[in-house]
This record gives C-alpha cells, sequence and structure tokens, in this order.
C-alpha cells in the first residue's frame, strides 16, 4: 500500500517534491548560525544621518555631532553597512564589561575602497585603522579590522568610516579574537571547498561532453567552471593566491555580472535540446530566443554599466526573469518526467534572490545569506545533473517496460513507451518475406581438435566476425550464431536498392570470393601452417517466416519461425565448399530482379524430413574463377588432409557402366570399393541418396549382379560438381556386405582399363 | 599479437606515467620562504621528559639533523628533541613562528615548544593532535609556536611525541610570510578536497537518479578517496577543529577510510566488469577476497599501526594484482582502458605520496598533493567511463526504438534488452551441464500448420520449459530451432551444486510437464520432446564482435549433448557417462537409467550413453500421450507385421551384442536385446536363424551379412526392444530377405501397436 503509494504518487506530491528546495531553503535562512555577524542586542549601531561636505567628514568633527544627526540602526538584526558614493558614518557603542577582552571589528567586505576604523575613548582617538581595497598594503589580512579592548567602567565608541561605489551591503563583525580566528580560518576554506566541489562537477561534465558530443554539455560545462569561480572571487578568498588581482569594485562587478550571464545561456540550451525536443515543447523555442537575445545583449552591454547599479539590477532582473519564464512555461508539461528539472528551478530562484536581498539590503544582512549562493550553486548544479540524468532513467524505465511487455503474453507495446507511433503492432511476433541465408563452417572441428577452448573461441569469433561483416554490410541480420555456423536473413527494406534475395546472394558471393582469396594468399606466402583456411556451405532460401519471440518468458529471444528456417538448413548440408545453394523460391526472385540463368545449375537435394528430392540451383565461384577456385580446394585439401587414399580404378570408355536412377544415366568414371566417381546430364547435391540401378552394358555381368542382388544399390552422394563432361559425382555405397562388395568390384573390373602405368610400360 | 597487448597496456597507463614524470621532476611549487636555522636533533637512549634535564645533558649529545622527514611505523611511542638556534635569524620587528608538523600519515600527538635563553626557559607551549583546543583558531594544521629573538643565547627546544618513529625538520617563518604561506596552502588544499568531493557527489547523485548501484559504489568509492585525501592533508583540523579527535583515534579512522577505499573499489569493479558474467570460475575468489578485505577494513579500527600497515599492504598489493588479472588482454574495450588509466592515476599518486611522506624520497608540496591530484585525475578519467554508460543507455533506447520500429531488426533486441553495459569481454573455460530440450520430428509437425499457430504454441511450450529449467538454477542461452540450450552450474558457480542433478531434475520435470500438456488440452498441437544432458568443461564467452553481443557456449561437449538429444526418443532422457556418475556421486538412484549405445558421427566406436524414462513407473501414461500425438498427426497406415512361428528364431548377430528379432515386416525388424542402442546408430549384423536351410540360401545370395539401422528403441520387460530398418543394400535385397523370412518363420500377422510407430514417426 504505502510501497505502491511511493511508486506511483500522486501528482501533488511532485508538486510538492517540486517546490521541496525552495521551501527548504527559505525555511533554513533564518536558523543559519551567524558567523560573520555580532550580537545585536550587545552593541548600538548609528548612522550618521547630518550634513557631511570636505569640513565635516573627518572624526575629529564627526564624533562631536549632536546626537539626533545619528539613527539607530535595527538592532534585531545584524548590521550592514550601505556604501554610497559619499562617505558614510557609523557608530558603535560598545559598553563596559566587568572583564574587559580584547575585541576585534571587522568589516568583510574586500572590495570597499576605503574603510577607517577610529576608537573613541571620552574625546580622545585611542586607537585607528585605515584600510580598504585602496590601501591593502595597510592591513595583513583581505579585510580591515581593529582590535579594541572595552573599559570597565565607561562605554566607548567604535566610529566606521566607509567609501564605497555601489549601494552593497557588507557584514560587520564584532567579537573576541578567538571566535575572529574561527571566521577567518571558515572563510580560508569554506569558498574555496564549494569553488572545488563545483570545478569536480565540471569535471564529471567534461567527461560526459568528451562521451555524448553535445554541445549542452559544453555549456554545462562552461557553467559550472564559471560559477566555480564565484564563491572565491566574490569572498575575496583569490587574494590569498592571487594576491595582485584587481580590486577595483567596478571591474570585480563587472567580471561577475558577466559571468552570472553564462548560467542564463545553459537554460537556454537546456531548454532547447532537453525540454523542447524531448517533450516536443515548441513554446520554448520561442522563450529560448528571448533568453538568448536578451542574454547576448547584455553580455555586450554591460561593461557600459559597469559602474552603475543599473546593470547590477538589470542582470538581476534579467536572471530572476528568465527563470520564472521558464517556470511559467514548465507547467503546462508533465511533472513527472520533469520532476528534477522543477526543483532546480525551485532551487535557483530562492537561492539567488536570497544572496541578493542580503547584499542588496533589502532584508537584513548575514555572513551566510550573502554567500548563500555558494550552497545554492552546489545543490542546483545537483540538481540540474539530476536532470539531465532522469532523462537517461526514464530512457531505461521504458526500456524496461518493454522488456516486461515483450515476457508477457500478447501485450502489445503502446507508441509511448517508444516515442513513436507503432499504431499498437504486437511486437511479439510478426510475419516478414525474407531471404533466410545459413552459413556453416566447415571443418571447423580441426580447429576444435587442435587448440584449447578460449583460442577456439578466438578463432570462431575472428571468422564469424569476418562473415557478418559481410552480410551486415549487404543489410542482413544476424539472426544467432549456432555453433559454427550463422543464421542470417535479409529483408531488403532498409538502404537496400535491390531486393532482398540480390542482397543475399551478393553477399554469399562476396563471402565465397573473401575465401577463395584467402586460399590465394595462403597460397602465394605458402603460409598454409599458420593460417587455416575453412571453407563455409551457404543455403539461401526465400519465404515468408514468423520473426518472433522465444524467450520463454524469461529473456528477450527473437529469431526466426517457420517452414523455412529448417529448410534453409538442409539446403545449407547439400552445398559444396565455394558454392552457393539456393532453393527455387530465391532463384526465381533471383532470376526476375535480372541475374542470369546461366549463373545457376539446376541441382536436385534432399531434404532429411522429405523423401522425394526437391529441385534448387547451386552457383559456383568456379563458374567465374575456376583456376581459382581449384587452388582454393587445393588450400583447404592441403590444410586439411584429404589426399586419395585408395587406389581407383578407371573404366574403359567413359559411358560403358551406367548407374540409373530418378530417371538419369550416371556413368561411372572410376571406382574403389567405397565409392564410384559418375558423371551424368543432371545434377544431385551432396547428402542425396539414391538407390540405383547397375548397368553394366553387358547381359552376363548384369545378371551376375542381379542374381546376387546387387544389380540395385543405395548410394550417397557425398560430392558433385560440375565439369566440362557434365556434372560429376562422388557416391558412396550405404550397407551391404564385404563379398557383395567383392563381387560388385569384380564385375566393375571386367569393364575396366590397364591402370595408366601398366600402358606406359608396355 | 603481444606487441599490441604491450601497446595498449602502455596507452593506459601512459597519462599516469606522465603524471610520475611531473612527479619526479617538478620543481616544489610553493616556494616556502622559511629562515634557515641550524637544528640538532637529541641522540641519546635515556628519554628525558623534562626541560630541565635535557638543558643539563652534554653537548655531544646533541646531532646536527640531516633527516629532513622520516616515519617508520611501529607500535610504540616515540619523542624527539629538536634544538634550533635561533639567534642566528635576522633581526625582525614581527613576531617569528616555528612550525611543526606531522606527517600525512601520522600526526604528532604532543609537540612541547621551549623559548631558552642559556639554562633558563623563557616561554613554553603544549601543543600536539592531542590538544585540539591549542590549534583551533589555525587555518592550517601545523603547530606554531610564536617567539621573538630579544636575549642572547636563544634557543628553542621543541619535544614530539608521537605513535611510531617520527621524525620532521621545524621550521621558521616570519609571522606575515607564514600567514601568506598557510593561506595559499589552505587555499590549495580546499580546492582539491573540494574536487574530489564533487566527483563523489556527482556519482551518488547519478546513483539515486538512475538506481544503478555501480554509481553507489563509486560514489563511495570516492567518498573514501575524499576522506583518505582529506585525512593525509589534516583538513579536518581545518574544517572542524574542535570536533577533530585525538591522534591516537584518528589514525585508525584514517585508516578505516583507507580499507572503505579497497572495498567500495573491488565493489564497484564488481559491478563494473560485471565478475559473475565475466569471471565466473573467479568469482569465489574476489569474493573470498572482497570479504577478506572487508575484515582488514573493520579490524583497522582496533589494530596497531604495524598491524595496519601489514594490512594495507596486502590491500595495495592484492589490489594491483586482482585488476591486472581483470584486465589482462581485455584492454582494447574503452572501460577497461579508462579503468585502467584510473587505476594507475591512484596508484602513482598514492605511492609518490607514501613515499615522500615518509621521507623515503624527498618531500615536496607537490608531492604531498599527489594523493589529491591522483584522485582527482582517477576520477575524472573513471568519469567518462561512467559517462559512457550513459551514453550506452541512451543509445540502447534509440536502437530498441529503431528496431521495434523496423520489422526486420527485431532479433537485435536480443542482445539491447538482454546484456548489460560490459556484456561478456571474457571467454572462462567452465564445467557446466548442458541441456539440449528440443521438439521430436517438429518438420512433420509443423508441415499443414500455419506459421502463427506453430509459434503460439511453441512459444507457450518453451515458456514452460523456461520456466522449469529456471527453476531448477539453470539459465538458458538461446533457443535453437525449435528448442533450446540451458546451461546448469554457470549462475550458481562458485557455490555448492550438482549441476547434472539439477539438469536431470529439471528434464525430468520437463517431461512429466509435456505429456499434462499433450493429455491436457484438445486444442493444443502435441509436441513430444527429446532432452540430452550432457556434463563437460565449455567455453563461455561473446562470440559477437564489437557491434554485436553473442553471448554463447562452444566446445566439444555442446556437440555431444547436441547428439545425445538427436539419439533420443520422445519423452525420454539421454544422460551421457559424466552425468550417470555425477548423479550416482550425488547420491541419485541410477538403477533406472538403461545404458545406450550411440552412433556418433566421424567415429566408429559407439558412445556409451544412458536412457531414462521418466515414466517408468507408469507405462500406461507413456502410451496414452503416445496415442493422442499418433492420433494429432494423423497416423494411419501400418506396415503388416509377421511375429514368428513358434519355434523359429532368427538372431542378429553383431559387435555389440546378440539382437533377437520378435517380428517383422516388409522393411523392418523388431528384435530384442540385453544392450540398447540409440537411434540412428548403424551396426553390421550377421543373420542367424533356427533353419539352415534359409542361412544357407542367404550367404548364397550374400546376404548374411547386413548393416541395419536403428529407427527406435526402448525398454520393455522383455529387455531392450529396437525397431530396425536394413540400411542401404538394394530394394532387391531387403526385399528377397523379408520374403525369405515370410515364407520360412512367418506366424501370424500382427497389426502394430501404436507406441511401435510413434516411435518410429517420430525418428
Amino acid at each position: 500500500m504505502v510501497l505502491s503509494w511511493f511508486k506511483n504518487p500522486p501528482t501533488w506530491a511532485y508538486r510538492l517534491l517540486a517546490i521541496l528546495p525552495a521551501l527548504v531553503f527559505v525555511a533554513i535562512v533564518p536558523v543559519l548560525p551567524d558567523v560573520g555577524g555580532f550580537d545585536g542586542s550587545l552593541y548600538r549601531v548609528e548612522r550618521y544621518v547630518g550634513p557631511l561636505d570636505s569640513n565635516l567628514d573627518s572624526i575629529e568633527v564627526i564624533k562631536n555631532q549632536s546626537a539626533n544627526l545619528w539613527v539607530a540602526e535595527d538592532p534585531q538584526y545584524h548590521f550592514g553597512v550601505k556604501g554610497a558614493r559619499e562617505p558614510v558614518w557609523y557608530r558603535i557603542t560598545i559598553p563596559a564589561v566587568a572583564h574587559p577582552k580584547s575585541l576585534i571589528s571587522e568589516v568583510g567586505y574586500h572590495l570597499l575602497p576605503k574603510a577607517d576604523f577610529y576608537l573613541v575613548d571620552g574625546q580622545s582617538v585611542t586607537a585607528s585603522v585605515f584600510g580598504g581595497s585602496e590601501r591593502p598594503a595597510l592591513v595583513d589580512n583581505l579585510f580591515t579590522s581593529i582590535k579594541f579592548r572595552p573599559e570597565q567602567s565607561r562605554e566607548v565608541y567604535l566610529y566606521l568610516r566607509l567609501e564605497t561605489q555601489a549601494p552593497i551591503v557588507a557584514p560587520l563583525f564584532i567579537g573576541d579574537e578567538q571566535s575572529f580566528l574561527a571566521l577567518n580560518s571558515m572563510r580560508g576554506w569554506f569558498h574555496v571547498l564549494i569553488t572545488g566541489v563545483l570545478i569536480g562537477f565540471g569535471l564529471y561534465s567534461l567527461a560526459l561532453f568528451l562521451t555524448m558530443r553535445k554541445p549542452l554539455y559544453a555549456i554545462l560545462l562552461v557553467s559550472q567552471f564559471t560559477v566555480a569561480i564565484f564563491p572565491t572571487f566574490f569572498s575575496g578568498q583569490i587574494y590569498n593566491i592571487w594576491p595582485n588581482f584587481t580590486r577595483d569594485l567596478s571591474i570585480n562587478l563587472l567580471i561577475i555580472m558577466e559571468t552570472v550571464l553564462i548560467p542564463q545561456i545553459l537554460i537556454f540550451f537546456f531548454n532547447q535540446s532537453y525540454v523542447a525536443r524531448d517533450l516536443g515543447a515548441k513554446s520554448f523555442n520561442n522563450l529560448a530566443k528571448i533568453v538568448a537575445t536578451m542574454t547576448i545583449v547584455e553580455f555586450v552591454s554591460a561593461p557600459f554599466f559597469s559602474s552603475s547599479p543599473i546593470l547590477i539590477v538589470l542582470v538581476t532582473v534579467s536572471n530572476l526573469g528568465v527563470i520564472v519564464a521558464v517556470i511559467i512555461d514548465i507547467m503546462k508539461w508533465p511533472i513527472k518526467n520533469l520532476i528534477f528539472y522543477r526543483m532546480f528551478l525551485s532551487s535557483v530562484i530562492p537561492g539567488i534572490a536570497i544572496s541578493a536581498a542580503s547584499w542588496l539590503g533589502v532584508t537584513a544582512p548575514s555572513y551566510f545569506k550573502h554567500y548563500f549562493f555558494d550552497v545554492n550553486a552546489v545543490v542546483s548544479f545537483i540538481l540540474l545533473a539530476a536532470a539531465m540524468t532522469h532523462r537517461i532513467r526514464n530512457l531505461e524505465l521504458k526500456h524496461r517496460r518493454i522488456v516486461r511487455a515483450l515476457r508477457s503474453d500478447n501485450l502489445r507495446l503502446t507508441d509511448q513507451l517508444v516515442d513513436v507511433d507503432l499504431n499498437l503492432v504486437p511486437i511479439d511476433h510478426r510475419e516478414i518475406d525474407v531471404t533466410i541465408m545459413y552459413i556453416d563452417i566447415m571443418s571447423f572441428s580441426l580447429v576444435a581438435e587442435r587448440d584449447s577452448g578460449r583460442e577456439i573461441f578466438t578463432d570462431l569469433t575472428r571468422r564469424l566476425s569476418s562473415l557478418s561483416r559481410i552480410v551486415t554490410a549487404h543489410n542482413g541480420v544476424i539472426d544467432r550464431s549456432l555453433g559454427d555456423g550463422l543464421l542470417c536473413f535479409f529483408s531488403g527494406n532498409r538502404n537496400s536498392s535491390f531486393g532482398h534475395a540480390t542482397d543475399a546472394f551478393n553477399a554469399a558471393s562476396e563471402i565465397q570470393n573473401m575465401l577463395i582469396d584467402e586460399a590465394l594468399r595462403i597460397k602465394s606466402q605458402g603460409i598454409y601452417d599458420k593460417d587455416l583456411l575453412l571453407p563455409v556451405r551457404i543455403g539461401l532460401h526465400s519465404d515468408r517466416v514468423l520473426l518472433a519471440n522465444l524467450g520463454g518468458g524469461v529473456r528477450v529471444d527473437f529469431t526466426m519461425v517457420g517452414h523455412g528456417v529448417n529448410f534453409v538448413a538442409s539446403l545449407e548440408q547439400a552445398c559444396g565448399p565455394f558454392n552457393v545453394m539456393i532453393s527455387e523460391s530465391c532463384y526465381h526472385k533471383l532470376i526476375t530482379s535480372g541475374h542470369v540463368v546461366d549463373d545457376f545449375a539446376p541441382v536436385k537435394v534432399s531434404l532429411k524430413y522429405q523423401r522425394d528430392l526437391i529441385q534448387a540451383y547451386e552457383h559456383s565461384m568456379g563458374m567465374k574463377r575456376p583456376y581459382d577456385m581449384k587452388t582454393a580446394i587445393g588450400v583447404y585439401f592441403n590444410q586439411v588432409g584429404v589426399f586419395p587414399r585408395e587406389t581407383r580404378h578407371s573404366i574403359v570408355s567413359e559411358r560403358s557402366v551406367a548407374l540409373i536412377s530418378n530417371g538419369t544415366h550416371f556413368y561411372v568414371l572410376d571406382y574403389s570399393p567405397s565409392g564410384m566417381r559418375l558423371v551424368s546430364d543432371n545434377y544431385f547435391a551432396q547428402k542425396v541418396v539414391m538407390e540405383f540401378v547397375v548397368e553394366t552394358g553387358v547381359e552376363h555381368l548384369n545378371k551376375k549382379l542381379r542374381d546376387k542382388f546387387i544389380d540395385r544399390i543405395i548410394a550417397e552422394v557425398k560430392w558433385s560438381r560440375k565439369t566440362e563432361a557434365g556434372f560429376e559425382h562422388g557416391i558412396k555405397l550405404m550397407g551391404g556386405n564385404q563379398r557383395q562388395m567383392e563381387l560388385l568390384i569384380h564385375v566393375l573390373s571386367k569393364r575396366h582399363t590397364m591402370p595408366e602405368s601398366w600402358r606406359t610400360g608396355a | 599479437m603481444a606487441s599490441k597487448t604491450f601497446i595498449y597496456a602502455l596507452a593506459s597507463r601512459l597519462p599516469a606515467l606522465l603524471f610520475l614524470f611531473a612527479i619526479v621532476f617538478s620543481p616544489d611549487i610553493l616556494s616556502v620562504k622559511s629562515q634557515h636555522v641550524a637544528t640538532s636533533i637529541l641522540n641519546t637512549q635515556e628519554d628525558p621528559t623534562d626541560i630541565a634535564a635535557v638543558l643539563d645533558l652534554p653537548e655531544s649529545s646533541w646531532q646536527t639533523s640531516t633527516v629532513s622527514r622520516k616515519y617508520i611505523p611501529t607500535d610504540a611511542w616515540h619523542t624527539h628533541w629538536y634544538r634550533l638556534e635561533v639567534d642566528s635569524l635576522p633581526s625582525n620587528n614581527d613576531d617569528w613562528l616555528v612550525t611543526m608538523e606531522g606527517t600525512g600519515i601520522m600526526d604528532l600527538s604532543k609537540v612541547e615548544f621551549f623559548l631558552v635563553s642559556g639554562q633558563q626557559v623563557l616561554s613554553r607551549f603544549n601543543t600536539g593532535g592531542d590538544y585540539p583546543e591549542t590549534f583551533s583558531s589555525q587555518q592550517d594544521s601545523r603547530y606554531l609556536f610564536k617567539f621573538r629573538v630579544e636575549k642572547p643565547d636563544t634557543r628553542i627546544y621543541i619535544r614530539t611525541a608521537s605513535n611510531g618513529d617520527l621524525i620532521n625538520t621545524p621550521q621558521i617563518y616570519s609571522e606575515r610570510d607564514y600567514k601568506d604561506h598557510a593561506r595559499s596552502l589552505v587555499f590549495i588544499v580546499s580546492i582539491l578536497n573540494g574536487c574530489l568531493l564533487g566527483l563523489a557527489i556527482y556519482s551518488l547523485g547519478l546513483f539515486v537518479v538512475l538506481r544503478d548501484v555501480t554509481y553507489f559504489y563509486l560514489g563511495f568509492w570516492q567518498i573514501c578517496s575524499v576522506f583518505m585525501a582529506i585525512y593525509v592533508s589534516r583538513f579536518i583540523k581545518t574544517i572542524a577543529p574542535m570536533i577533530a579527535i585525538k591522534s591516537e583515534q584518528l589514525y585508525p579512522v584514517g585508516a578505516v577510510f583507507f580499507g572503505g577505499f579497497f572495498v567500495f573499489l573491488f565493489l564497484f569493479a564488481g559491478k563494473y566488469f560485471d565478475y559473475r558474467r565475466n569471471f565466473p570460475k573467479s568469482v569465489l575468489y574476489l569474493k573470498i577476497h572482497l570479504y577478506a578485505s572487508v575484515m582488514s577494513t573493520v579490524t583497522f579500527a582496533f589494530a596497531k599501526p604495524s598491524w595496519i600497515i601489514v594490512q594495507l599492504g596486502f590491500l595495495i598489493v592484492s589490489a594491483i594484482v586482482r585488476n591486472m588479472f581483470v584486465y589482462s588482454g581485455h584492454l582494447k574495450q574503452s572501460f577497461v582502458f579508462l579503468f585502467s588509466t584510473a587505476a594507475s592515476f591512484y596508484i602513482v599518486g598514492g605511492i609518490a605520496f607514501v613515499l615522500s611522506d615518509v621521507g623515503i624520497i624527498e618531500w615536496t608540496q607537490f608531492r604531498y598533493f599527489s594523493l589529491h591530484i591522483g584522485s582527482i585525475f582517477g576520477s575524472a578519467i573513471l568519469s567518462v567511463s561512467m559517462s559512457q554508460r550513459l551514453k550506452f543507455m541512451e543509445k540502447r533506447h534509440k536502437d530498441i526504438v529503431n528496431a521495434i520500429k523496423k520489422d526486420d531488426e527485431l532479433v537485435k533486441l536480443n542482445a539491447l534488452l538482454n546484456e548489460s553495459f560490459s556484456g561478456h569481454f571474457n571467454t572462462s573455460d567452465l564445467d557446466v551441464s548442458m541441456m539440449f530440450v528440443d521438439i521430436a520430428s517438429f518438420s512433420e509437425i509443423s508441415l499443414g500448420r500455419t506459421q502463427s499457430d506453430i509459434y503460439r504454441d511453441l512459444s507457450a511450450l518453451i515458456t514452460s520449459v523456461v520456466g522449469i529449467v529456471e527453476e531448477h538454477g539453470g539459465s538458458i542461452d538461446r533457443s535453437v530451432g525449435a528448442g533450446v540450450l540451458c546451461l546448469f552450474g554457470y549462475k550458481k558457480v562458485g557455490k555448492s551444486f550438482d549441476p547434472s542433478v539439477d539438469a536431470f531434475s529439471a528434464a525430468c520435470r520437463i517431461q512429466e510437464m509435456n505429456v499434462q500438456r499433450s493429455l491436457g488440452s484438445v486444442n493444443k498441437i502435441i509436441m513430444p520432446m527429446r532432452i540430452g544432458i550432457h556434463t563437460a568443461k565449455v567455453t563461455i564467452g561473446n562470440l559477437g564482435d564489437q557491434g554485436r553481443i553473442d553471448f554463447t557456449v562452444i566446445g566439444a561437449g555442446v556437440n555431444l549433448a547436441s547428439r545425445l538429444k538427436e539419439s533420443c526418443s520422445p519423452y525420454k532422457v539421454i544422460l551421457s557417462q559424466a552425468v550417470r556418475d555425477q548423479l550416482k556421486a550425488g547420491g541419485r538412484d541410477v538403477e533406472r537409467l538403461s545404458p545406450i549405445s550411440i552412433a556418433v558421427k566421424h567415429q566408429a566406436k559407439l558412445l556409451e550413453a544412458f536412457e531414462f524414462n521418466p515414466f517408468g513407473a507408469a507405462p500406461e501414461l507413456l502410451q496414452r500421450v503416445e496415442s493422442v500425438f499418433l492420433e494429432h498427426i494423423g497416423m494411419r497406415s501400418l506396415d503388416q507385421r509377421f511375429r514368428l512361428k513358434n519355434d523359429a528364431q532368427i538372431n542378429l548377430v553383431s559387435d555389440v551384442g546378440v539382437f533377437q528379432v520378435r517380428d517383422f515386416s516388409n522393411y523392418g525388424f523388431r528384435a530384442v536385446s540385453t544392450k540398447l542402442l540409440g537411434r540412428q546408430t548403424v551396426i553390421n549384423v550377421k543373420i542367424q536363424t533356427s533353419n539352415p536351410h534359409i542361412d544357407a540360401q542367404l550367404s548364397e545370395a550374400l546376404l548374411s551379412d547386413v548393416a541395419l539401422e536403428v529407427r527406435w528403441s526402448r525398454q520393455t520387460e522383455h529387455g531392450f526392444e529396437h525397431g530396425f530398418k536394413i540400411y542401404g543394400g538394394g530394394s532387391r535385397q531387403s526385399e528377397f530377405i523379408f520374403n525369405t523370412f515370410k515364407i520360412g518363420f512367418a506366424g501370424d500377422a500382427i497389426s502394430q501397436t501404436l507406441d511401435q510407430i510413434v516411435t518410429e514417426v517420430a525418428s
């Protein structure tokens, strides 16, 4: 119950989450401890509001000004110094204490051009410090401070004279030495650490940019590095390692304002590439244009306003304006997808506003409020990164839902899942017209016998990937590898300008040509031992198949299902090395698309589960490259170690002994105890098993065979090829026994010639 | 090949080598304006705790300091006295500061400063790691003593106490120089620590959003490196001086984070490299190593320094060895390459830091930061790889959408939806049980039916099979034709398991399920299944190239399992000898397994295997399901069969045994024997009958020897029954043989029983 609520929270929960950063920020600010301020109930602070000219502007005069010219600053809040173009005088009353301890007072702003402290006891000025950014040599710290001791019996007065160019509020510190040192120490690391964190983020963005190569990440990276400058520059910590950096307020301000504009561009880019593209939100485009224009205008015009508060106001307003506009627009879009982006936006405004209000004196300033944007920058960038990643997370979730859909029965994918209009296509299976290709590496067991498991794997991977590269290049798809074979198909519906049959045929030819080239290379380099040439058998068949998921609910396993798949495997079995065996349907497709009939030799093929032979067509590489093909076969036989081991006997006249089957005459060219070489006008593929009637041409020999029931023999075609004389077949006799074979050979020997050597010898 | 591997190995470490180069040759980046004064160290067996006693020691006890930095970890406390001749300092209106600091690894617990003029102690200051309140207002981590040289013969004595033998050189600065120096140092330490923190936060942020535990481990790995960095830079004293713990409590905390660094590294690498899939055999060892690391890390909280050092050595060395093992030969994969690059940054930075920190190599400020810099570079480089994962996810979605949109690319979903980012980059040899399950006579069954009908039933059947396989701890390698190849012992590798038993139990369940299914519904296409199981060492890995993931098993064992399946009769299971042995070892009853001989391609010898009939106890069930199947595929035509006459006998004598013919048809024999032969096995037999006349007739016709092929075989109460068909020969030969037999031996003609037909059909 609770779990499901968390898994699928209501919209109001999302809305709440979206504004959570803002709520948290606003909530924590009042309760933040203020390390940089002082106890307002202890010290009375007044500002001089009387006339001020060059005569009056000195401690000797000002300390005697009547009390009604001094206006109390709100003691409830921490003290802020409002600088102006004219000097400002403040008076701080230090009450008497029973046990005086040294106190330090400090103006914690490093860009005040002049800051002077005067300690007045009664009528006499007992101590003074002249500091400010125009007189850095006078202080050993970044900030101007004075050390003094309150009196036991009477109040003393601390006068502060400030000169500044901008209406900026700086915090004043009064406290004991210990807490001053603590403050100083904290300032020394806090801002710099934040800078470091932002640089760390930037490094991650750099990595993202390097891999994703999208402008969004580039601008994110630039923004992070830019914003990283803020904490150290704005707090003055930069002077710790770069003491000579300019202390001119207007230049500093300009730098800061210009750099503020860069994150503004980030929002523009983010809207463009994330929100607008992913959600198809057109309205963002107009907004983005406004933002871009405004940013560029501000960027260019900023130097002209450098010493004027207009610049700050302009940039602040434009920044807030951009964010508000984006927020208003973003409300239109589903909150679930944009939750982190909305959290980001809701964190930016209060963060900037809290700091800006503190600096401008709109709210009571404090050290943490002043530098709240430090924290804000970290939080905002985390949320922005989360927003970007969330998009990928959404994609992952979709992908999991697709998997779930595929694993369950009869689930249809909705277009919402995959962002495309699928019209509710059932994707668990589809019926398509394809040309199926089955490739099988011959004699791979040789490698398997020779090598160890890992080497076999490497070898097989190499061979299969060279095959699959060609298949893919011809718009083919690898369905799966099956041991040393590959099941592929061509559907011809992509970039292919030919039909799928032609694609498949071209791929098959290229594979066989590649292997022949490989054979020639092995021969020419004489590297028989190094590279093992293993030819492949290829079967092609065009059919309508189901492309279906057979994962069984656990995994996704799409594969072809259909009669054609079984068929192509048998077809491939009937194929000889460097040839391609093509089914009738595929052949017709090839002829229709302009292939020449002569390229294909009709051949009879037997199927495992079918009694009748079927018609197929063989394309041999030997047709175009007869010599190369011979070489290739030679290389193959050489490597796998196939040599004729038996004595073969030739028949006197080529057409004297015939084996007749299926109405075809096969004439015996030669024979051995285990098989015969036949030639005929018809072509039968390997693995075909036929019953032959033996016709010796001599009646008494025929009778001899008939008497012993060996006038009919069953044999399997082991190999077949096209030659000038016709189609040659190598057959192997099946069954029978020793005595039958002896008789058969005896009979055939009556018809055979003397071996070649005898004749030359005679 | 080997040189290529070397180039990758070198290239992946090149950036870290450049870093090493910088560490070795870079000048000291932060110039320190310290004043040089003569410094001596007390060299005596005694350990005076009192300054007065030290002042009384003769000059010979003092030795000019030559060591600038040294730390030897021991479990004992060591104290050292230093003496600085500060008379030689130039006149200065400002205060002088003498600073003393520990090493990054071990802080000084006590530091006592004495300003002495002659024999008179002018002032003293006690500070050190055990007194956090004394340095809380300082910016950096050093212990300071402020003094002025106002009297002649002024010296400064310093006494330090530390866990382990620690010597460092006191430095003297003018106060202003020191402040400048300290401020810039704090700046750099802050920014470096901040950077590390930022990278860690980012990783954890990614974890929160992606909920991928890989990022969690990475984040905590980085967090540990942040804490390590904070520890060795004593940054904790800067940021939270008041909560800074005493030094002897701090170092175990530092050590625990150091250990945590390795633990999270190992956890992360486990996910990153997908150990379970890529190193299935080593998973157990990797796990033991991980647990050992966790244990070490836990003990760090209580252990003495020397023990920590020993264990850290173990962690570092084993981490390097472990990673080397994981990388070896796989650096071509970009994510392995990046990991190696990142790791070498950590290693170079860490080692340079430690060596300079304990004074083995010269200490410089840059080397002091090398741990930070190495970690930052390491993390940043690793984040490139983590970004690649993000890109992979993004691209995968695009590919999935494309694949779904286009009909022909659906098969691409297999890899896209099943495989993880790292996929399989390693091959491993593994002992597994392979089980081939497929549908007998699938081609015949599918004839005359629409492909969608076939698919519907096939898919449902495979779903049931897969369910059973998963239940028994097996996994599906792939669907092969009308069946599946399952692996047992791959998922559970490293645990105590018996894959053969699992596979066997699954096979029995599958056949039971299939019988239930066949008998259960009239609407379903009946698909009898056959199962072959073999246990062997096979190679598991990715056959696909870079663009394609194709994880599978290869090996001779796979082919054998396939062959066993081919020889199997419907609704039965065939096991190899290896499986039977394992079943026996596993305490299973192997009495019910019937030995069966099977012909194997390219092999003259028959293979010995074992057949199991899951319905041995319920033969009627098997009979029923077979008859249902037969009816289903519309088998009607029956051969006429002839029983032998009462006294007649035909024996088929072969190398493997004698087969007694029970009846025969015009095509073959039904014969029993004590020996079981698998389907498709071809044997040569000599025909011997009870009638010598017929024997002579056959011999005369050269037909007493014939080749027979096993069409079906099964166990009956009389022994093993086989259906033989004459192999090869010619039609006239079999005609002659059976005609001769008919005349000589035929008794009554019998009609063939359904179960014989079904086995024949299913062949």
